[in-house]
């Protein structure tokens, strides 16, 4: 489980760095760059999954908030609003590559219940690949919202905060999301 | 051989999804952002801002002598447009408690602003506002997270008061000349109305989230030991209290099985308490005597009370298993429930105890009309679009508070009256006298009325409030003049058809439907009746390359009345044309960012005018070409759209392009530009939520989709004709005739008769 830092800006030189960059300091702004990039990168790589989108959303999303920074009113807010728009840049990137409209089976689906209660390390590692094969068929906004609970163990409040929705929308997202992983895990097994 | 599925748990989830710590950025990046960075010049700051700036770099006595000279020209503006003000005294009905009334029935008398909405008086607060407002004698009450509890006078368009109380999830009622409100403080304030001052206070030892309960000389008011917000908190626990309004004490409290942040409903004796822990508590309210218990999944919203009945919503955190629960008031006993087929949540319902009518909202968007006696469906709206509070009626209009603004629905129907989009995220609106009064997660106030109220009524004139503007010039109402349901002709999954992977639709002159098929390089061409007419594969020098090395594909094709074709073969950064014989005629294009270079396109129209228009990714750059494939001009369309837009482009029978863009804080909206890249306006802001396709109609008219649920149709002049609702509206062709061909992420294919087309454009 990956721990994700805090959303608010974590010292008092972070802050002035914002505020620095705020007013044209590129070199402030890089500073902050290097404090953040691998974790904006872990966590578009976790949604996007593969290298070049995650990198792609990595530098259109620091870039943009190179450029929006001035408008951001409250800098202790920065680490947020800086996710948001890592987040906002995936899924972009995502809708950006429209016509994705997988064909997805209607007929009701049930997992099997006879599964064995263990399994041995290599199975366990099956079973994560098989997951993901089925996570890459889901759209952005379910990938988006399952990447932000399950791997960055965000709870749905911060993920509500983040994507400025309800914390019910964020619930119905998460279970539409899981909903969908169960079907696709049945086309990827087949 | 079928590999079995592992069962789809929490832990195996977790450890699928997330990544190592180890995993770092690509060493170049860094280096490869800095030099962007370098090269970006950054949006100036918002003017209120630079002016702060300025004005706190002044000199101390230079700011005294300007706030007081604005503090004067305030005072006498005040004088000057007073006694015009005054004049407006109009009455107003009352809304004095959360949900209309101590039962929460979301009934209220007299009628709302109805589908044709305006702003009546629009303000932003510093904080958000997470509750529902009051109103009495025209006036709103309403707390903000940043503390402050505030009054506005709905007719003179001004704040009267704003004492920092620490307010910020509770809902006030209204009892007298009193406004109480649960505080952070973990107390009951009441407030004067007349002056803002504190009244008394009641400490309590738990938080009062909920709506204060006001019934005679008796308030009711459940409270949270923490500040749990409709989450179990493990620990907390819960109280009801009944406190004596004459002599502010408690006559009689009692511990409740959990912690409760929602609202009590009160009628006649018995007043029901709902917790968290999914247990609705019933009391006898003269001797705090427990009458009943009723267990929901997880938590239970505001309880409503109507009739014999108590209709109990219980909330579900995971949104698989909420159920609206009918029980009797005397026994608690069960008599109906309603399950929402896909398992959604319902927030606490409407019941109109004249009709005998249940109006229940679920979070996903459905709007279900219910028979109270028997829980038997009358209707089901779908709006496509996530509700998170409970709705209120008033005047025969429902109106629901989803993500996307308010929505008026027609109570006997169903039917979309109106939506009039917020710029932010809605509570439970409050509706009295004609106005709705609505708090946003983004912190601002609305005041809406029927527009023609507005336009007949005088307006306030003057700055008499510094937070208060009259008229918001970003938002205005989209009035729905027609709204009918679509009427599904036939639905097909794709692999019905034969196709497995991505796909894409494109509609034929001749009313067939040319699905893209790119896992193929082919296309499945449907007629009219959902029947596969044929497949067409182009061979050789003409064969496509759709898919994308991600998997995802296109298939985009622009045909010509001869019926002739050009399809944007997107891995090949090429244009390829077919004469109707589908005989390749010849291709143009290469990879790069020149004139007939393409990276990706990904959208192909030909206009009116018989020109060729190509839309290329990631830039949304436009090329358009003569048919041969000369080079004619591009459109960029300005920096507000480049790099931003959806698929594809409309262009207008004036040669008009339309491109949908937004997202990234900019707004959704449709771009109208001119042939010489001028824009010549903005279509469907404040409407759209997230556009994905647009298509032009018989008539030149303009459709787009929204979202997964949502097709809206537009005149070229940007005015909305009408929206529908319905399944499977991601990706929308228009035929000739004006039926729809559409798909969703479901991966089935629709023909939707759109019934009424609402006004002719």
């Amino acid at each position: 489980m990956t721990a994700h830092a805090s959303t608010s800006v974590g010292s008092a030189s972070d802050a002035s760095l914002v505020e620095l960059a705020r007013t044209g300091d590129a070199q402030a702004f890089e500073r902050l760059i290097d404090a953040r990039l691998d974790r904006a990168y872990r966590m578009a790589l976790a949604i996007l999954r593969t290298e070049w989108d995650a990198r792609d959303a990595c530098q259109e999303a620091f870039v943009a908030a190179w450029r929006e920074l001035p408008r951001l009113r409250d800098v202790a807010r920065f680490d947020a609003w800086l996710d948001r728009i890592v987040v906002n840049e995936c899924r972009m990137l995502l809708r950006r590559r429209k016509a994705r409209v997988r064909e997805i089976p209607i007929e009701a689906l049930s997992l099997p219940t006879d599964h064995p209660t263990s399994q041995s390390p290599l199975d366990a590692l099956a079973d994560e690949d098989i997951v993901r094969q089925a996570f890459g068929r889901l759209s952005g906004d379910q990938r988006t919202v399952l990447v932000l609970h399950h791997g960055e163990s965000r709870p749905v409040a911060e993920i509500a905060n983040l994507l400025r929705v309800p914390s019910g929308t964020v619930m119905w997202r998460l279970f539409s999301a899981r909903r969908a992983l169960e079907k696709a895990l049945r086309e990827v097994s087949e | 051989m079928t590999r079995k599925l592992p069962p789809l748990t929490r832990e195996l989830l977790n450890r699928s999804l997330a990544l190592p710590e180890s995993t770092v950025a690509p060493a170049d990046l860094r280096g490869s952002i800095a030099a962007a960075v370098r090269l970006t010049p950054q949006q100036p700051a918002p003017l209120e801002s630079r002016i702060m700036a300025k004005v706190v770099a002044l000199p101390r006595p230079v700011r005294l002598a300007m706030t007081a000279l604005l503090l004067m020209s305030l005072l006498a503006g005040i004088a000057a447009v007073g006694a015009q003000l005054l004049r407006r005294s109009e009455p107003l009905s009352d809304s004095s408690t959360f949900r209309g009334n101590a039962a929460r029935t979301g009934v209220v008398t007299g009628p709302g602003p109805g589908g044709a909405m305006t702003i009546d008086f629009q303000t932003t607060l510093s904080g958000q506002i997470v509750s529902s407002p009051a109103i009495v004698d025209g006036v709103a009450y309403v707390g903000a997270i940043d503390g402050r509890f505030r009054a506005f006078d709905l007719r003179r368009h001004v704040e009267l008061w704003s004492p920092d109380l620490n307010v910020a999830w509770s809902s006030p009622s209204v009892a007298g000349e009193l406004v109480i409100v649960g505080t952070e403080d973990r107390d009951l304030v009441a407030v004067d109305r007349g002056t803002g001052d504190v009244a008394w206070r009641i400490p309590l030892d738990g938080y009062a989230a909920g709506s204060p309960a006001i019934v005679g000389e008796r308030l009711y008011v459940s409270t949270s030991s923490a500040q749990s917000r409709g989450r179990p908190v493990p620990g907390a626990t819960g109280k009801v209290l009944a406190i004596d309004l004459e002599t502010h004490e408690v006559v009689w409290q009692e511990d409740l099985p959990g912690p409760s942040t929602r609202s009590i409903a009160v009628q006649g004796s018995i007043l029901v308490v709902p917790t968290d822990v999914g247990i609705a508590v019933a009391f006898d309210s003269a001797t705090a005597r427990e009458l009943w218990r009723f267990a929901t999944p997880v938590f239970t919203d505001t309880p409503v009370i109507a009739g014999e009945r108590v209709l109990l919503a219980g909330l579900d955190l995971e949104g698989n298993r909420g159920v609206l629960y009918v029980v009797d008031l005397e026994s608690g006993r069960e008599i109906w429930r309603h399950r929402r087929a896909n398992g959604q949540t319902v927030v606490a319902p409407i019941v109109d105890p004249e009709t005998g009518i249940v109006y229940a909202a679920a979070v996903d968007g459905d709007v279900v009309a219910l028979r109270a006696d028997d829980g038997a469906e009358i209707w089901t709206r779908r709006l496509g679009v996530q509700v998170g509070s409970s709705p209120t009626k008033a005047g025969g209009v429902l109106y629901v508070a989803s993500v996307g603004g308010i929505e008026a629905l027609e109570a006997a129907t169903g039917d979309v009256l109106g939506i009039f989009p917020l710029d932010g995220i809605p509570f439970s609106p409050a509706v009295a006298g004609g106005h709705l009064v609505v708090g946003t997660q983004g912190g601002s106030l609305y005041a809406l009325t029927a527009a023609e109220a507005r336009a007949s009524s005088p307006s306030p004139t003057g700055g008499v409030a510094s937070t208060a503007t009259a008229e918001s010039p970003s938002s205005s109402a989209h009035i729905i003049t027609s709204t009918v349901a679509l009427v599904e002709v036939w639905a097909r999954t794709a692999r019905d058809l034969g196709i497995e992977g991505p796909f894409f639709l494109n509609g034929a002159p001749d009313g067939r439907l040319w699905i893209a098929d790119p896992t193929r390089a082919r296309f499945v061409i449907v007629g009219r009746d959902g029947g596969v007419v044929e497949t067409w594969q182009p061979t050789g020098d003409a064969a496509l390359a759709l898919v994308q090395p991600d998997g995802d594909g296109w298939g985009a094709v622009a045909f010509l009345p001869d019926g002739g074709f050009f399809i944007a073969d997107s891995e090949h950064q090429r244009v390829v044309h077919f004469d109707a014989d589908r005989e390749m005629i010849g291709s143009w294009g290469t990879f790069g960012s020149g004139p007939r270079q393409f990276v990706s396109p990904f959208g192909i129209t030909v206009g009116p005018d018989g020109l060729v228009y190509v839309v290329d990714d990631p830039t949304c750059r436009i090329q358009v070409f003569e048919q041969s494939g000369n080079y004619l001009r591009t459109l960029a369309g300005g920096a507000d759209v480049r790099d931003r837009c959806t698929n594809n482009v409309v262009v207008g029978p004036d040669g008009t392009v339309y491109l949908a863009s937004g997202g990234r804080g900019a707004p959704w909206r449709i771009t109208a530009i001119a042939p010489d890249d001028t824009i010549v306006r903005q279509i469907g802001e404040g409407l759209l939520r997230e556009p994905v396709l647009l298509a032009s109609g018989p008539n030149g008219e303009l459709y787009a989709t929204d979202g997964p649920d949502r097709l809206h149709l537009f005149a070229p002049t940007g005015d909305l004709i009408s929206s529908w609702s319905g399944r499977g509206l991601e990706l929308a062709v228009i035929e000739p005739n004006g039926d729809a061909y559409t798909t969703g992420g479901d991966g089935v294919i629709r023909l939707y008769s759109l019934a009424d087309r609402g006004r002719a454009p």
